[in-house]
């Protein structure tokens, strides 16, 4: 009787801990579109640093990427990305935070292939906060929790003006894509 | 009768490749999908706009200062850059041949002249003046080019005037055989009245011309169609060509390849087949073309590149076959400097296979 008291327990209790993320071991990259000339902007740079909270199917915490790791491979343009617009000395990371956000699987229980699921966060650039959506697809591999998360912002919800430079101007939406490489502690 | 056969090759080398500023559509690398980043021209080549200057020193140059790729270099054009554009370009060319039948080398100044352009937000007018006769070595001062374009929407273009058809891609090698011998070479700028749609995905291109009766007294008009399609950095499209004249009908379908694999690898492909008849009704004659040029960039401005270039008049006729085949070098060393080499081995049906080799330098305000 007290065994199957036990595994009832066991079965219905859930299991909390922590996720590990290191930036060198990730990505992030953003697209971006210049335009009138449909100029396509990419830039990369590394993953996200943090740890990532869970208690059963629930996270929270904050995961923060270096904007000063970005580059988009022009160094004029990575001068005006990041001390023009994004302002990196008073503002050098970008936050994404999660507060008890229940995903579609608990954390001990993700497979080892991806599953795909929606979610929505705090995203926080140059000193401004504001709720995203997006879609993330995370796999769990013995200790390893690894995966992409994508969402889509408005930039002039976090800067002061629309970059632009010798007539060719972003276009306000922009996407960002972050490779996740992270360990169960 | 060597010396015939030299002059007449030569000739038709000099007018291919006497050619004004054109694009430099490698840039796909980089995510520059559309020629318009650069140029003020919706298909490329000619008059930079203030970001394409830019890029010059940016991305395309090896060496560079910070003021260098102003117009005139070191003149400060800051005051009418939101308005004024101001270039220009010299071009030369050393061409050598060596076969059974020839060898023989010679340096030629191909172009030379100034293009100014007043650019608004939604309206451009531009005009380039001078052009170099290769035969007489004589200058004119006279315009060659001249466009208007408007601009109502972001990727919507109209452009009428005197200019090349946006058809097929612009390379400056009018040597190509997707270029000269498909007619889209020197000297052959119509007038031309153009619609382009250049959106972050697709292109659409419709161009309705009739060439001048100075280049074409047999009243020679045309419609060319083109579509591509954008993803990443790789860019396709079809494209066809309807034309006439008195003596003949010429229809061409091509598809186009901008294939960007890496930052610094990167494939231009371009196949035409080419259908000719007489007016009055006759056999067709079944032409091709195919270009393929990919190039690698070693160094921030230096590229080497392996080129296939083939190209028959008649496909039922060995005759008419022309193949060159080789590597080549582009060197971008300073802004305003643009240096090309090739050496290739050219098969033809009028003699064994031999070398084919030039050098262009090519100076742009």
């Amino acid at each position: 009787m007290k065994k199957i008291l036990l595994s009832i327990l066991l079965s219905t209790t859930a299991f909390a801990g922590s996720i590990q993320f290191t930036g060198s071991k990730g990505e992030t990259e953003f697209s971006a579109v210049g335009r009138p000339a449909m100029i396509k902007i990419k830039g990369i740079g590394q993953g996200p640093d943090g740890i990532i909270t869970y208690t059963g199917d629930l996270i929270s915490g904050t995961v923060k990427v270096d904007l000063n790791k970005l580059t988009t491979e022009i160094d004029l343009r990575d001068d005006h990305m990041k001390n023009k617009y994004l302002e990196i000395q008073k503002f050098p990371t970008a936050d994404l935070t999660f507060k008890n956000f229940k995903i579609s699987t608990a954390v001990d229980q993700l497979p080892d292939s991806e599953t795909e699921m929606p979610f929505t966060a705090d995203f926080t650039m140059r000193g401004k906060t504001k709720s995203v959506t997006g879609k993330m697809k995370i796999k769990k591999s013995l200790k390893m929790i690894s995966g992409q998360a994508e969402f889509s912002v408005k930039i002039m919800e976090y800067l002061e003006t629309l970059p632009s430079y010798a007539g060719i101007k972003v276009a306000e939406d922009v996407s960002i894509k972050i490779k996740l490489s992270g360990v169960l502690q | 009768m060597k010396n015939i056969f030299f002059a007449t090759c030569l000739s038709i080398f000099i007018s291919i490749f006497s050619t004004t500023a054109f694009a430099f559509p490698d840039m796909i690398r980089h995510g520059y999908t559309n020629c318009t980043a650069c140029h003020v021209s919706t298909s490329g080549g000619g008059l930079l706009n203030p970001y394409g200057r830019s890029l010059s020193k940016e991305l395309i140059s090896t060496w560079d200062s910070e003021t260098e790729a102003r117009p005139f270099h070191f003149v400060n054009t800051e005051k009418v850059d939101e308005w004024l554009a101001l270039g220009g370009d010299f071009r030369g060319l050393q061409v050598h041949q060596e076969n059974d039948s020839v060898k023989r080398g010679r340096w030629f100044t191909m172009q030379a002249g100034f293009e100014v352009g007043i650019i608004q937000p939604k309206w451009s007018v531009v005009s380039f003046f001078g052009q170099q006769n290769v035969q007489q070595n004589e200058w004119k001062p006279y315009s060659t080019r001249y466009y208007g374009l408007i601009n109502p929407a972001d990727g919507l273009y109209f452009k009428i005037g005197r200019f090349l058809p946006n058809f097929g891609i612009n390379l400056p090698d009018h040597i190509l055989s997707t270029r000269g011998p498909m007619q889209f070479g020197y000297g052959m700028e119509r007038n031309t009245a153009e619609i382009s749609w250049l959106g972050e995905t697709w292109n659409f291109n419709v161009s309705g011309y009739k060439t001048p009766e100075n280049k074409s007294p047999k009243n020679q008009t045309g419609l060319t169609a083109t579509v591509a399609y954008t993803v990443g950095n790789f860019k396709t499209g079809l494209q066809f060509l309807s034309e006439k004249d008195d003596i003949q009908q010429r229809a061409v379908a091509g598809a186009i390849g901008y294939l960007g694999w890496t930052k610094n690898f990167g494939t231009l492909i371009e196949i035409d087949t080419q259908i000719t008849k007489p007016s009055t009704g006759g056999p067709e004659i079944k032409g091709l073309s195919l270009m393929q040029r990919s190039s690698y960039e070693f160094f921030k401005g230096f590229h080497g590149v392996a080129l296939n270039d083939y190209f028959q008049s008649d496909v039922t006729a060995g005759a008419t076959k022309n193949y060159k085949f080789g590597p080549g070098i582009q060197w971008f060393p300073r802004p305003h400097f643009d240096i090309q080499a090739f050496w290739t081995r050219e098969q033809t049906s009028t003699s064994k296979e031999g070398d084919y080799a030039w050098l262009v330098i090519h100076y742009y305000l």
